[in-house]
């Protein structure tokens, strides 16, 4: 159905201004209540762009940093314990990765629909 | 143009997705009638689609840092609360389509002895029992399009139905609504 022939539709009409269903009053206060109350707010959405920045910071330091090592010439001894090190770090730097992306920090929601299978929240 | 005019909803679900107090009253206000709406005729009684309407509203506010806006909050939204009100209608009793506060109603009144002035409260009460004739989605599908002002599409993205379907199940429930209004009320919908 086109939309002018919707806002023109007299039955469209009565229901627009009578066919809704409202919840009573204290109802809306308190879902109103519920709904701000229990909002969390998503700090990695809030600062995403200072994450990254971050990030960025980070990254230039350790990059002076071990430019600075390199500066020093260290001697053999030094680099036999500094790469095991490196690779510890590097270790569990994917250790934690491979945790975080196997527990998501928001679990999917699930959903059933008539024939009552499964399907996932809507994306967007 | 160097900066686009933003719709107000965005700066509503930003303001929303920051916690900020004056989004999520504006998000909870503008569509917790309609969600209620959804939700009461899947469940069919008040209690039931309260807690739907609850639960609904806080997992979309859980996943609003998640809504990519392809498509509008309100349709996000109404999905989430549908998916809710099924899950919630299929765990309990069976899927009933009676709203309660009308049961009072549903003795079979007398058409001409109700008709010559008949104000908005009748016509709501006349209008919620010819509704409640037809199939709960035919029901929802209406409520959507006319009352929502949902397009196919969008009721498409909510029901999960194909637009076909809707199509002529809006035609069907359409024609069925009329129908009911005018065995119930022969003067005042002789015109529809």
């Amino acid at each position: 159905m086109k939309s002018t022939e919707k806002y023109n539709d007299p039955l469209g009409q009565l229901l627009r201004e009578h066919g809704s269903v409202k919840p009573d009053e204290g109802f809306s206060r308190r879902l109103l209540h519920t709904v701000v109350n229990s909002y969390k707010l998503s700090y990695k959405t809030v600062y995403r762009k200072e994450e990254r920045m971050g990030k960025w910071i980070i990254g230039v330091l350790i990059a002076s940093a071990l430019l600075i090592f390199y500066e020093l010439h260290p001697g053999p001894a030094v680099i036999e314990i500094l790469l095991p090190v490196m690779f510890l770090v590097l270790g569990l730097i994917a250790i934690v990765l491979m945790l975080k992306s196997s527990h998501p920090a928001n679990p999917r929601l699930h959903r059933t629909d008539f024939r009552h299978e499964q399907k996932e929240i809507p994306s967007s | 143009m160097l900066f686009k005019n933003r719709n107000p909803e965005d700066q509503y679900l930003e303001q929303a997705i920051r916690g900020e107090r004056a989004g999520l009253e504006y998000l909870v206000n503008t569509y917790r009638d309609m969600a209620y709406s959804i939700a009461i005729r899947v469940t069919g009684n008040h209690e039931d689609a309260e807690e739907v309407v609850q639960d609904g509203f806080l997992k979309a506010f859980k996943n609003l840092a998640e809504f990519k806006r392809a498509s509008k909050f309100s349709t996000w939204l109404y999905r989430i609360i549908y998916n809710t009100a099924l899950s919630k209608a299929s765990s309990g009793k069976n899927f009933t389509m009676e709203l309660q506060e009308d049961n009072q109603y549903q003795q079979y009144i007398e058409p001409n002895a109700v008709m010559q002035q008949m104000a908005g409260a009748d016509r709501r009460k006349y209008l919620n029992m010819a509704m409640q004739k037809l199939k709960a989605q035919d029901q929802l599908i209406l409520s959507l399009h006319y009352i929502a002002e949902k397009s196919i599409t969008e009721i498409t993205e909510i029901l999960g139905m194909k637009s076909s379907a809707i199509k002529m199940r809006l035609f069907r429930s359409r024609k069925q609504l009329l129908e009911e209004l005018q065995r119930l009320l022969p003067n005042e919908f002789k015109d529809l």
